[in-house]
């Protein structure tokens, strides 16, 4: 759907994208993760036709985005991060105004906007003010009018800075549901946690680079191994540090009250090994288990690594 | 049949004009700003009848056309306040938008540039013609004395309008080019005083400096200053008709059955033989004039609000098939296949470009333990 190639853009001397590559697939969410400044709203302010790149490609939905940049804005639905609504607007006639931008009118863009509306339950507020909305309310709204010529890629830049949880989790529904209807859709965020629960795929990036990227459960998987290892014992909790002490894969000992918790590098059949050498040793083992894959750590490490090899 | 003419104004219409319109209808500002425009010119209009009465009932006969005046003095102020609102009506219109956020969204649409530069001039322009309407019954004072017709009236308009667009232009394009309301607004009257007073001085300038230099030199070098006002030259004139202002002057002068600048003009022989059709046809000339320059100053407006620019686009295209040809010689693949080995990308600041491509993952795994791999044995060698 989306393949970025070798996309460079400056401000001046500083490079904001170096050589970006990327590509997502049809029907993926993808979220864009990354510090500030890494270059996710640069990248996707040129998605849309709101940047000029210095050079590379975009392709969107087979089209070079950089030079047919009229077709792509039929394609492409972007919600800025940063927007404003008109005073002395009604939600309809928002909706409506957008939808004559894209030469949409008449009884089909009302029916397109009332289901639109209802998608991202804004229904019973169609004669509101626009500028009386709360911003929870006005990002949905955003989506809504990003979505009204049906494109087949949305671009959401940091959707749920500034809001709620509950806001949020509305935001969150909004988007599965749209994720159910084989949108692709791109979102930047710096929260970690809520991008491992909407996205497919999530791309890290890190000063003008993709340093990562793949599906979410890979990426979990994978950074489970970092996580370290909690073992509570009820007794000989002498032996036990004495048989952790002899495990070759475990690297780090401390211990919290009753809990031991170790660095462990070892996979899923070295733990097993290591729980029934504990048994076996005579330790009352009551709880045996490492933390779920974490992406702010993840994205921590991916970051931090990227910084010590420059 | 009016269905469907309906459906398709509906459709031509353009959507931004639509907007603002909506909006502005909405909002108590124009309303009170007609109001209170409408109470000054009907006070001029009151005390300049008052001053006339006056003069009549001194005299011995009285002085009808006198009436007339009512006329000029609410056509010349309603010129000077034109000349004040139309900028600070069209300054703020992209600017505005871009301090509320939403140009940018306006530019993700299909949309033009020029659609919405256009649209949004269209908008103030129709504020505008609010003024001059609601003025329409002022001006008309003067027919109740007999000596004007309609022609006259409408006339004044078409003037004014023209005069408006041109003036409205150059307030667009100062509001694209400059990001904030109140530098748009300034920087659009220097503009306006600018290229109103530009050719009076670059005329003037040049005659004073010529006349002086002959003067003070030989009296043959009189004759190059004369050359100025050569007939065959015939400089003056063009530099008059591309001003937008003369028109309005000429008809003014016109109207009021005052000798009209053409017609000075062509006493002074200024014309010369080659431009006699400019003496004949001064106002419609004038009004093409300002409506190109009107045309040039939208399409400057429109090219600043588009965010890529064509020139860029060629750049961009030769830079890829460079970097293409590049990246082709040692690899020796087709385009198509490089653009699939690029999906999964490794760092190439990353200090491993000596290491085979490995697929998004594994890079993901090797690079979070391995930097920390030789600190983890340290550990547990202190242990």
């Amino acid at each position: 759907m989306v393949t970025i190639h070798n996309l460079t853009k400056s401000y001046g001397r500083f490079r904001a994208l170096n050589n970006l590559n990327l590509h997502i697939d049809q029907g993926d969410i993808f979220g864009f993760v990354g510090p500030n400044g890494a270059g996710k709203t640069t990248t996707m302010r040129i998605i849309c036709g709101l940047l000029q790149a210095d050079w590379g490609e975009v392709y969107i939905d087979g089209v070079d985005a950089l030079m047919h940049n009229d077709m792509i804005k039929r394609k492409v639905g972007y919600v800025p991060d940063f927007f404003g609504v008109y005073d002395n607007f009604k939600v309809m006639e928002y909706m409506e105004f957008y939808g004559s931008m894209y030469d949409l009118n008449g009884e089909t863009l009302h029916k397109t906007i009332l289901g639109l509306l209802d998608l991202v339950n804004l229904s019973d507020k169609q004669d509101a003010y626009v500028d009386g909305l709360s911003r929870g309310m006005k990002q949905r709204l955003c989506v809504a009018r990003a979505l009204i010529h049906n494109p087949k890629l949305l671009i959401l830049d940091e959707p749920a800075s500034g809001l709620d949880p509950r806001a949020r989790f509305e935001m969150k529904e909004v988007l599965k549901n749209l994720g159910a209807m084989g949108k692709t859709i791109i979102i930047s965020s710096h929260i970690l946690p809520e991008l491992g629960e909407m996205c497919n795929s999530i791309g890290v990036m890190e000063k003008g680079n993709l340093v990562a990227s793949g599906k979410v459960e890979e990426i979990t998987r994978r950074s489970r191994h970092s996580n370290p290892l909690t073992i509570r014992v009820l007794d000989n909790k002498d032996t036990a540090i004495q048989i952790l002490k002899q495990t070759p894969w475990v690297e780090k000992i401390s211990i919290r009250d009753d809990s031991i918790i170790i660095a462990f590098s070892g996979d899923d059949e070295e733990m097993s090994q290591l729980l029934s050498a504990l048994v076996t040793g005579g330790v009352k083992v009551s709880n045996f288990h490492r933390e779920p894959g974490n992406l702010e750590t993840l994205f921590l490490e991916i970051t931090g690594g990227a910084k010590d090899a420059r | 049949m009016l269905d469907k003419i309906k459906h398709i104004r509906k459709m031509n219409m353009n959507p931004i004009l639509k907007k603002e319109l909506r909006l502005g209808s909405r909002s108590i500002r124009i309303p009170l700003a007609v109001m209170f425009y409408d109470i000054v010119l009907a006070a001029i209009a009151v005390i300049n009848i008052a001053v006339v009465s006056m003069g009549n009932r001194m005299a011995e006969d009285i002085n009808f056309s006198g009436y007339l005046s009512v006329f000029q003095v609410i056509g010349w102020t309603q010129l000077g306040i034109t000349m004040l609102i139309v900028p600070i009506l069209t300054a703020g219109s992209i600017a505005g938008e871009r301090e509320k956020q939403t140009l940018e969204i306006m530019l993700t649409t299909p949309k033009k540039p020029i659609t919405i530069i256009c649209g949004k001039l269209l908008a103030s322009l129709s504020n505008y013609l609010i003024f001059v309407i609601s003025s329409i019954p002022i001006m008309a004072i003067a027919f109740v004395l007999g000596g004007m017709n309609w022609f006259a009236l409408l006339g004044y308009i078409v003037m004014v309008i023209v005069l408006a667009v041109y003036l409205g232009s150059i307030g667009v394009f100062c509001s694209s080019v400059f990001k904030k309301t109140i530098i748009s607004i300034v920087m659009s009257f220097l503009l306006e005083g600018l290229i109103l007073s530009i050719p009076f001085c670059i005329f003037f300038g040049v005659i004073i400096v010529v006349e002086l230099v002959a003067e003070i030199y030989n009296d043959a070098m009189l004759n190059t200053a004369a050359a100025w006002w050569d007939p065959n030259f015939g400089i003056l004139p063009l530099i008059l008709t591309v001003h937008p202002l003369t028109g309005f002057f000429d008809y003014m002068m016109r109207v009021m059955n005052l000798t009209s600048i053409s017609e000075i003009l062509k006493s002074a022989n200024c014309f010369g033989k080659i431009m006699p059709i400019l003496a004949n046809a001064w106002i419609p000339l004038n009004i093409i004039c300002s409506g190109g320059i009107s045309y040039f100053f939208l399409r400057m407006a429109a090219k600043s609000l588009n965010p890529l620019k064509k020139g860029k686009k060629k750049k961009i295209a030769a830079q890829n098939r460079y970097m293409q040809a590049q990246q082709k010689k040692p690899a020796g693949v087709p385009p198509q296949e490089q653009a699939q080995l690029y999906q999964p990308q490794q760092p190439p600041a990353n200090g491993q470009a000596t290491q085979p491509p490995v697929p998004d993952m594994n890079g993901i795994t090797e690079r979070l333990t391995q930097p920390d791999l030789p600190a983890r044995q340290e550990q547990k060698e202190s242990q």
